[in-house]
């Protein structure tokens, strides 16, 4: 149907006609023959293409992504980003045929998603990938969802109009020096489309399958004379899944969020942004209450309720001195009732950046946050076992925040040096401190260096500090003996010092290619200590308590490699392969007398491959195909597994489209990984398969 | 070996050179390029070409337009299938439904706004960076929004046309549905 594109090949970059590098008038002039010959060292001295040639050699939807020049600053491409950068663009999510954010993410090179039971994931970056992975932070349009509570993010609370999405931005590796404290090993950004962007459309979804299904209703309008509204209604459900060996679970689930955004375009490229949403869902699990009588343990199931609504609003303007100035607030209230916890908190934040117009060769952003949290937590009813304390249980934490960075470009369109830290002040550990430097170097059209040094912190969660749990039973006795978690007011933050290297080609729009490594050095990792034996409280029944406390008692280094190529093979086709590879090195300080310090090193795959193909059988009907393997889980006996995905979308007309999509077509149930601490009962992902119906009325 | 890429990043520390221009990207030259790209994107039906050697014809009224100039630059040496790309500025007016693309910016408009619905259902793909050009029944409005430069695609009038838009790029592009303007096939 469509016509081949005309011939972008490589041989346009022997077409450059400026030789920028050459004639740029340098102050240093014994610099220049020492420069260029580090550049023929890779024999690629060409300096920068004419920004023409430049915008050839995007594809349509990245020429659609490009920001427009505004005064001071300058366009900014993921592929110019010094970091491990990946984006999942709406066309990638798409193509997915994924339901859930945690799905969605599985695309993304060297993340590890595994799925516990229906609706519990562990979503990690680089190792110790946990229900409740303490090391990455996400966030929704500018709003944390990462739980300072336990330190983590709670999937099931969580989601988005899939089709709504603009872009998800993953960073790997250490973001603190701009996010702040918890962006240890990874930042993710969820980011929706403007209401501008979306205006008029009124559209219907439904997919329904044998696992998943869902329904989304939206719509959006104009609102005066440069404004827009987008509204917008979801319904998920979600069947049980099944135990090893095919007997069916508990662990269903269902959910609504309603929710809207609105936004205004004014003079000066003013933005202002509304937005807000509201949830509430019902999960069920299967977990292991403790019993002080024989057998000490029982399953049972949990309803969970989860509810909560957040708001944001967002200005930013440029100023006549050409400063770009942003304002965002948000408020965001999330509840949560199950057997192990009741929580109920809310978070209050304020945001402001400036970024500086550019002077000389320096772009300088300042910016300064608050952020009040008040939460609540309950203790459990000791006389049925459930034994959760909290002191105090309702407590008001406060975090300051001020960051400054600083671009500097020191050689011209050739080598950048980007100097950045945060500095922040929290209730938990006090002062904190993360700086950053990065380089990149712009070898030639579309080949790419970086390298950085970084430091990020972990700061204690409410439940390491301030918690008094039961977390197991032996059977000892009589009496049997409680093991008991409990809080240590002077836990201080895990540290990371990163090291990265990448190398990135964007120069052709038939191959990229993307490598990142990294030598991650951490310092005081959490460990759990035993403190002795004592007689159990009063009222509880008769038992000795043996006390478990966390300490700052481990240290590790890590290192791994992430890589992702993606070749247009033909205009019809496009292929993606990544592949990556960890492996961490957990040790005990002479402190410490955890008695597994190693299960950390089992908890993430060693190898992870992902493919896929995404082929346009004709203009409206493409195949998608997506495999992955996952290697092993040595700390919980999870076996490497390979998956398939295949799903098929018919465009019927503009507007309208129909997909048919099977995931997990090899096997027809397979185990992700298992929960190591809160003793909910793993269950296995099985094949699935969907229709989806997508009309915009 | 290992080492050397590391010394000169280390070496390229120790530089400061002044200011200059970082690679931006100008509105005129976005436009340029997704011009360049419709021609790729958008299938036309064997007769819009009198021959299978045919150039492929942008038609623009201003040759000094800030995009006109760079689509000059931008189309050098390309080629679509057999067909040169070629631009005609200024264009004759009466051969106007040989133009493949038609290029219409603010000081054309007043004079074709009322023929729009007419010329874009044949072969002419209309296209304008001017806003509410989908509304008078041009076919893609390349305007910016935000800060961005999305296309804006009249599906209405595109079904009255004899030109077929590939999914990739209806896809990234906004979707304008005319209320019936009178466009006779």
């Amino acid at each position: 149907m469509n016509k081949p594109q005309a011939k972008l090949d490589g041989s346009r970059l022997n077409k450059l006609k400026d030789d920028t590098l050459l004639t740029t008038s340098n102050p240093l002039p014994w610099a220049r023959p020492a420069l260029l010959g580090c550049l023929t060292l890779f024999a690629m001295a060409n300096a920068s293409a004419s920004s023409i040639t430049q915008l050839k050699n995007f594809s349509l939807s990245e020429l659609a992504d490009i920001e427009v020049t505004i005064a001071g600053k300058a366009p900014q491409k993921t592929s110019e980003v010094a970091a491990a950068i990946s984006v999942l663009t709406q066309e990638d999510i798409r193509n997915s045929g994924a339901t859930t954010i945690p799905d969605l993410l599985r695309l993304v090179p060297g993340l590890q998603v595994a799925r516990i039971d229906a609706h519990n994931w562990v979503v990690s970056s680089r190792g110790f990938g946990d229900r409740m992975t303490n090391k990455l932070l996400v966030m929704i349009d500018g709003r944390s969802i990462y739980s300072q509570l336990f330190a983590g993010v709670l999937w099931d609370q969580h989601d988005v109009v899939l089709e709504d999405i603009e872009r998800i931005e993953v960073i790997r590796g250490p973001g603190a020096s701009v996010w702040g404290a918890n962006a240890v090993n990874g930042v993710i950004n969820i980011i929706t489309r403007s209401a501008l962007d979306t205006q008029g459309t009124t559209a219907v979804t439904v997919a329904a399958g044998n696992e998943h299904s869902y329904t989304t209703l939206r719509t959006s309008g104009a609102l005066q004379e440069n404004g827009a509204y987008r509204a917008y209604a979801k319904y998920r459900n979600h069947d049980d899944a099944v135990y090893h060996g095919g007997s069916k679970a508990d662990d269903g689930w269902d959910d609504w969020r309603t929710g809207f955004r609105m936004d205004w375009q004014g003079d000066n490229d003013t933005h202002i942004t509304l937005q807000g949403d509201m949830h509430r869902g019902d999960f069920a699990e299967r977990i292991h209450i403790l019993d002080f009588a024989p057998p000490f343990s029982k399953l049972v199931t949990d309803d969970v309720d989860a509810w909560g609504h957040n708001i944001l609003a967002r200005w930013s303007t440029t100023l006549s001195g050409g400063g770009r100035s942003e304002l965002q607030a948000y408020y965001d209230k999330q509840q949560r009732d199950q057997w192990v916890l009741e929580e109920s908190t809310s978070t209050y934040d304020i945001n402001y950046n400036y970024q500086f117009p550019r002077l000389g060769s320096h772009e300088l952003i300042l910016g300064g946050g608050y952020r009040y949290i008040d939460n609540e937590l309950p203790n459990g009813d000791l006389s049925i076992g459930q034994v959760r304390l909290y002191t105090p249980v309702e407590r008001d934490d406060e975090l300051f925040s001020f960051f400054v960075q600083d671009e500097i470009e020191l050689v011209n369109d050739v080598l950048w040096l980007t100097l950045g830290v945060k500095l922040e002040e929290n209730d938990y550990s006090g002062f904190e401190s993360q700086p950053n430097l990065r380089l990149r170097w712009a070898l030639s059209h579309g080949h790419m260096l970086w390298g950085a040094v970084s430091k990020a912190v972990r700061t204690p969660s409410r439940a390491e500090h301030d918690g008094f749990m039961l977390i197991d039973i032996i059977d000892a006795g009589p009496p049997p003996v409680a093991l008991i978690l409990m809080g240590n007011t002077d836990l201080e933050s895990e540290e990371l010092i990163a090291w990265e290297l990448g190398y990135r080609f964007t120069g052709s729009d038939k191959i990229s290619f993307d490598l990142s490594l990294f030598f991650n050095d951490y310092d005081d990792l959490r460990s759990a200590e035993g403190l002795g034996i004592m007689p159990a409280p009063p009222s509880a029944p008769p038992a000795f308590g043996a006390l478990i406390e966390t300490i700052n008692g481990l240290y590790a280094e890590s290192y791994g490699l992430e890589m992702s190529a993606s070749w247009q093979a033909s205009e019809q086709w496009q292929l993606n392969l990544s592949y990556a590879y960890l492996d961490i090195q957990m040790h005990e300080k002479s402190s410490t007398n955890d008695s597994f310090p190693e299960s950390s090193e089992g908890l993430s795959p060693e190898n992870q491959l992902t493919f896929t193909s995404n082929y346009k059988i004709k203009s409206n009907l493409q195949l998608n195909l997506t495999g992955r393997y996952v290697d092993e889980l040595r700390t919980n006996d999870t076996d490497a597994y390979f998956e398939l995905d295949a799903g098929l979308e018919w465009q019927l007309k503009p507007g309208l489209s129909l997909s048919l999509v099977g995931r997990n077509l090899i096997d027809p149930a397979h185990r992700e990984t298992s929960d190591t601490f809160l003793t909910i009962e793993e269950t296995e992902v099985e094949r699935e398969f969907y229709i989806k119906l997508d009309w915009q009325l | 070996m290992a080492t050397l890429p590391a010394l000169c990043i280390a070496f390229g520390l120790s530089l400061s050179t002044p200011a200059a221009f970082s690679a931006d990207f100008a509105s005129h030259e976005i436009k340029a390029v997704f011009l360049f790209n419709f021609a790729n994107f958008v299938h036309w039906p064997d007769e819009a070409f009198a021959e299978e050697s045919s150039p492929f014809i942008f038609c623009a009224s201003n040759a000094q337009s800030p995009t006109v100039k760079t689509l000059r630059e931008v189309i050098k040496g390309e080629s679509l299938n057999r067909h040169k790309l070629l631009i005609k500025t200024p264009f004759n007016q009466a051969d106007i439904s040989s133009c493949h693309i038609l290029f219409l910016e603010e000081t054309d408009i007043t004079e074709y706004q009322s023929q729009l619905p007419v010329i874009s259902s044949g072969t002419v793909l209309t296209v304008s960076d001017t806003s509410r050009f989908v509304g008078s029944g041009g076919l893609i409005e390349l305007v910016q929004n935000k800060t961005r430069i999305q296309p804006t695609i009249n599906t209405g009038q595109l079904e009255r046309s004899r030109l077929k838009i590939s999914s990739t790029l209806l896809r990234l592009a906004k979707i304008y549905r005319s209320p019936a303007i009178g466009g006779t096939p």
